[in-house]
């Protein structure tokens, strides 16, 4: 559901040995140019429930939306913001103006002008159209139509993120034309404007895009064609990379990764994700209501052994919500709990509660879950808890977490390419989604000026104090930041991006 | 099943004595045995985690190695032998119960209680056994209680048409007459007679379907909604052994073997049971 | 004949309602929203109460199933929740995947047993005998997800030379088509070919006892063309309709068997589908099924009294 992560994830470290007859051969293969054509196999976890940007919210569509699909902006691995489909010029903090590229096409070969851009937004300002993507536009208020390829937007009030929501889901833009024609069967039919075009969709079996020759970006695609192959089990999607049926694939379990660094013929990629992982504590009902039972659990876990454990020494451990993917955000040396079971009892004994202090850890039935909470529950048991394990599914983990129905509860997030995305809507007062109770006046209004402030250095500072607070109020147990672990043929050549995604655009396999 | 053949099973006793019944008496008793006794004898926690011991491979500390939380599996297998037992003897005894009630009352009534009764079975065994546990477990929330419920309902229906096919042959006979005839009430001739002259088969019927509630149970363990960990249950132990089946295979061996071991003593102790009853079978 | 027909398929109205009604209700007592699951975690109010509105579930839910029922009178299953899909689409793209699976599983089946079957009745009480019994007995007792746990583990990860997941359609690649089939229906097969074994033995021990075969014998036939031509033909019958009871029962081991290999048929669907809260895909599958259920039940009946006289005529 959430996130990638109910299922696994990764390292930052580079598997030195492995990788050398890897990198010498990439670096080899880019003196060479690029080859056109030939056919992608894509071994992936999950078929993506819809092709249409309006309703995504699921993890499994990062895998098509790169491909399929493309946006007003762009933002690059390095979480950087470059044109896209338009240029943004900023004509006030809460005025922007998008230029469009001259003669863009959707795959039905009807024009993408502004007329189209407009008709996009309204599409999914329109309560009528129940898009999730109304809530990712913020303040936007309006989107008129300019010049022929020009539309400006205007913000209630200024808003940071907002050249990375026009780079993610709600800037794709899609045919009005067809959208209009195909109706309810507008998803699992999307007419895009992205490298490749789709072919044919049947589910649970394979997803076949084809190449769009009138894509806008010189020189791509490359590849002639994509099929996308939902292979849940992880170790079947690696026999099947290593078979020669699949050339690209996600998730590559972590238990997988050693074994993998001294394959031949495969290339192992590790980036570290934009996302945390991370329990919810239930702020708002006994025990945790207590910020001394909190602070209790978090001196309780060791976030070494889950890392160990859990994620076989891939990724980092985790103290906040601002990973190593964000540069110029994040804080290495922000570690303000040590596993300590002896403090974790010292802290129950002030909070002047009798132990051991029953609590429940809500998963849902994926073996990565089940394993962190087994390890969670052996170590609170061992620092004066006494927990125990409800397993539900992950169609139920979102009403669980809404209707508050739990004491610590599971709830990752995938991450979005800046920090106010990975921060706001969970730990403002109110916020849409907290889900713990949390409510600080002091993190809601660091949060509200990082939201609105655009100066970098102002904005790192803010996360910092965001962070400090969290780990002050306790009101979450972070333990892990991912790694993004993929892998492919050492013929493929592609970029990987830190939110898991297949852009391939750029995508090219050696004769 | 006529009286004759009732009359078999008096004279011979319901325990048969040819291999197969005796295998699956040896069989049965060593998995009963290990659930009893094999947790309290064995030298590790079933529970104890140890993460510095984690995917070991059987060695002689653990005999069969250790899972990804580095607990030793032969203590989790001996104690998931406690589950299945449990709730084969628990999902079978409640569907036992029902489905005879059932379709005793079936049999017995009019054919207007008779009618409606059976159209419900009608309409649970007309759905695949499996999707029917699983949606019932599904609503019942995870739990090995809500598992036994469930596959007690599913199970209803083979217990109730199968009861009331006993009663409908043997409530025309000379003794359900004769006790008729001497003014016995319908609740002591139903479950003072003829209850007694149906119990046979549905006793095989039972044996058979324990076997069967084990492999549901480890099913709906597999899928996350069974039995909750830490505790273990062969169907959980088996769906944690996936992710692991390149580097730790043993942790997908020995749920298995044991889960085969045991279906194997209670089919092969139905099966010895049932040729008790069935000329045909030699 | 003809009125028996009619007479049984008016008995199915019933039933089949019935299996509406518990399915209909027995999944929405699920706890999980899954229009709360499609929004997202992120999802506000407005949305969610506005995709509720969408797929109709803001209704009451008599009013819920007296729509949903009259659209299925109409033929129309409506659209899946989840993928928007139109369920009747998904059931019949999903059909074909489990149609293959179930016929090659059926082959491998017979294939094992009819042999096992008739070398264990043609020489009763010899180690044949004893080892085909035990065969079959330890065929029934092999959980099928075990099994298919097992040959991936051999086939497709130690000697990797069968695929273990997915299905390629046999229009697309006959040979492909093949190899992403063998582990399926094996793991399939073997539980279904235990109780065809069995039976294969008990019939043919049976006819084998006949006048007429010992007549057979008597004019000299060879023991070969007695057993299967002669006994193995008039022990068609019994083993006939036990496939098509097999066939009904076979629904279960389809649904564990396609979730192992992730067989894109009716079973995984229908899991997916309750997993999900996907209302119309759960209701239109089970109905699918049981409908598939009672049809080979019926047919197997009817099968049974036209190999039988002495049923026919009983009726």
């Amino acid at each position: 559901m959430i996130t990638r992560r109910t299922l696994l994830s990764t390292a930052a470290a580079a598997p030195a040995a492995g990788l050398v007859p890897n990198m010498l051969s990439r670096a080899h293969a880019q003196a060479q140019t690029p080859r056109r054509g030939g056919t992608l196999n894509v071994g992936v976890v999950s078929d993506p429930v819809t092709l249409d940007p309006a309703f995504m919210a699921s993890f499994f569509e990062v895998y098509v939306f790169g491909t399929l699909h493309d946006t007003l902006l762009r933002i690059t691995p390095d979480l950087q913001i470059e044109p896209g489909l338009a240029t943004m010029t900023a004509v006030s903090p809460t005025v922007m103006r998008f230029d469009l590229r001259p003669n863009l096409k959707f795959h039905d070969d009807t024009p993408l002008d502004a007329a189209a851009v407009k008709w996009n937004f309204d599409r999914i300002m329109n309560p009528a159209t129940a898009s999730l993507r109304r809530a990712d536009l913020g303040p936007l208020t309006s989107v008129e139509v300019t010049g022929p390829l020009q539309v400006t937007m205007t913000l209630s009030t200024p808003f940071a993120p907002f050249p990375h929501v026009m780079g993610a889901r709600a800037g794709a833009m899609v045919s009005p034309t067809a959208a209009q024609r195909l109706g309810a069967d507008f998803g699992t039919q999307t007419v895009g404007c992205g490298p490749f075009r789709l072919v044919r969709w049947t589910k649970n079996s394979e997803l076949v895009l084809e190449r769009f020759p009138g894509y806008w970006r010189p020189n791509q695609p490359l590849l002639d064609s994509i099929v996308y192959r939902p292979i849940p089990d992880e170790t079947v999607r690696l026999t099947n990379l290593r078979s020669g049926a699949l050339q690209l694939i996600d998730l590559v379990p972590p238990q997988a990764v050693a074994g993998l660094r001294g394959a031949a013929n495969i290339s192992l990629r590790e980036r570290p994700s934009i996302g945390w992982n991370a329990m919810s504590l239930n702020v708002t009902r006994a025990p945790f209501a207590d910020v001394k039972v909190r602070q209790a659990l978090m001196y309780a876990v060791d976030r070494d052994a889950i890392n160990r454990v859990v994620y076989f020494q891939t990724g980092t451990p985790a103290f906040g919500p601002i990973p190593p993917a964000f540069g110029w955000a994040h804080d290495a040396a922000f570690k303000p709990f040590s596993y300590d079971p002896a403090r974790a009892q010292a802290l129950l004994r002030e909070a002047g509660v009798s132990t051991p202090v029953p609590f429940s850890i809500t998963v849902t039935n994926s073996p990565l879950q089940i394993r962190l909470a087994q390890l969670i529950q052996a170590q609170a048991n061992q620092a004066g808890f006494r927990a125990e394990i409800r397993q539900i599914d992950a169609t139920s983990l979102i009403t669980v977490l809404r209707g508050k129905d739990f004491d610590i509860a599971w709830s990752p997030w995938s991450g979005r390419s800046d920090p106010d995305g990975n921060t706001f809507n969970m730990f403002t007062a109110g916020g849409p989604t907290n889900f713990t109770g949390y409510a600080s006046e002091k993190t809601t209004e660091l949060l509200r000026e990082a939201r609105v402030s655009s100066d970098q250095t102002r904005r790192a500072q803010l996360y910092r104090e965001v962070q400090q607070q969290l780990a002050a109020d306790a009101p979450l147990l972070f333990f892990q930041f991912d790694s993004i672990i993929q892998a492919s043929s050492s013929r493929l050549r592609w970029t990987q991006y830190p939110d898991g995604g297949f852009a391939l655009g750029d995508a090219w396999l050696e004769s | 099943m006529t009286a004759s053949m009732r009359k078999r099973i008096g004279r011979r006793g319901l325990v048969a004595r040819n291999w197969r019944t005796l295998a699956g008496a040896v069989l049965v008793g060593a998995v009963v045995l290990g659930a009893l006794v094999g947790p309290a004898l064995l030298p590790h926690d079933p529970l104890k985690t140890d993460f510095l011991a984690t995917l070991a491979a059987p060695d002689g500390r653990f005999w069969l190695g250790t899972d990804e939380l580095g607990r030793d599996l032969l203590a989790r297998v001996a104690t998931g032998a406690r589950v299945s037992l449990l709730v084969g003897s628990l999902s079978v005894g409640l569907a036992l119960l029902l489905g005879t009630t059932i379709g005793l009352l079936a049999g017995y009534g009019g054919p207007i209680g008779d009618t409606l009764l059976m159209r419900a079975m009608d309409v649970l065994f007309a759905f695949p056994s499996i999707l029917l546990a699983l949606a019932i477990t599904a609503v019942l929330g995870p739990s090995l209680g809500n598992v036994i419920v469930a596959i007690a309902v599913v199970y209803t229906p083979v217990f109730a048409r199968l009861a009331r096919a006993q009663v409908l042959v043997v409530r025309e006979l000379a003794y359900v007459e004769a006790a008729r005839a001497m003014g016995f009430r319908h609740g002591q001739i139903l479950f003072g007679t003829i209850l007694p002259n149906v119990a046979g088969p549905l006793i095989v019927q039972g044996s058979l379907l324990f076997a069967s509630a084990i492999i549901t149970e480890t099913y709906l363990s597999f899928l996350g909604l069974g039995v909750q960990p830490p505790q273990p249950s062969w169907g959980s132990m088996l769906r944690d052994a996936i992710g692991f089946m390149e580097i730790a295979p043993w942790m997908a061996w020995y749920p298995g073997i044991a889960i085969f071991v045991a279906v194997l003593g209670f089919n092969l102790l139905g099966d010895g049971l049932l040729d008790r009853f069935d000329p045909r079978r030699a | 004949m003809l009125k028996l027909i009619v007479g049984r398929i008016a008995a199915l109205i019933p039933i089949l309602l019935g299996i509406s009604l518990v399915a209909f209700f027995l999944v929405r007592l699920v706890p999980g929203d899954p229009v709360i699951a499609i929004a997202g975690v992120e999802a506000d109010a407005a949305t969610i109460a506005a995709l509720r509105a969408k797929y109709g579930l803001d209704l009451p839910l008599p009013a819920q199933f007296a729509i949903w029922f009259g659209q299925v009178i109409q033929g129309d299953l409506g659209r899946s929740i989840q993928t928007g899909r139109p369920v009747a689409a998904m059931l019949g793209t999903a059909f074909g995947p489990t149609l293959l699976l179930a016929g090659a599983a059926l082959i491998v089946s017979l294939l094992i047993a009819i042999p096992a079957g008739i070398a264990s009745a043609t020489r009763p009480n010899t180690g044949i005998d004893f080892g085909v019994s035990l065969g079959a007995l330890a065929g029934l007792s092999l959980p099928s997800f075990w099994i298919g746990i097992l040959l991936i583990l051999t086939f497709s990860i130690r000697l990797p030379i069968l695929p273990s997941s997915g299905f390629v359609a046999p229009s697309v690649d006959v040979a492909k088509a093949l190899l992403h089939l063998v582990l399926p229906a094996i793991t399939l097969g073997t539980a279904l070919a235990a109780a065809t074994m069995r039976m294969t033995r008990a019939t043919v021990i049976e006819v084998l006892r006949q006048d007429y075969i010992r007549t057979a014998r008597a004019k000299g036939l060879s023991r070969a063309v007695v057993v299967w031509k002669h006994a193995l033909a008039n022990a068609s019958m019994p083993i006939v309709t036990l496939i098509g009871i097999q066939m009904g029962q076979m629904l279960s081991g389809v649904v564990v068997t396609e979730t192992i290999f992730s067989w894109p048929g009716i079973g995984k669907l229908t899991v997916d589908a309750i997993f999900a809260r996907d209302y119309p895909l759960v209701q239109g599958a089970v109905l699918c099924m049981a409908v598939l259920f009672v049809t080979i039940n019926l047919v197997t009946d009817l099968l049974y009294s036209v190999l039988d006289p002495r049923v026919r005529l009983g009726q």
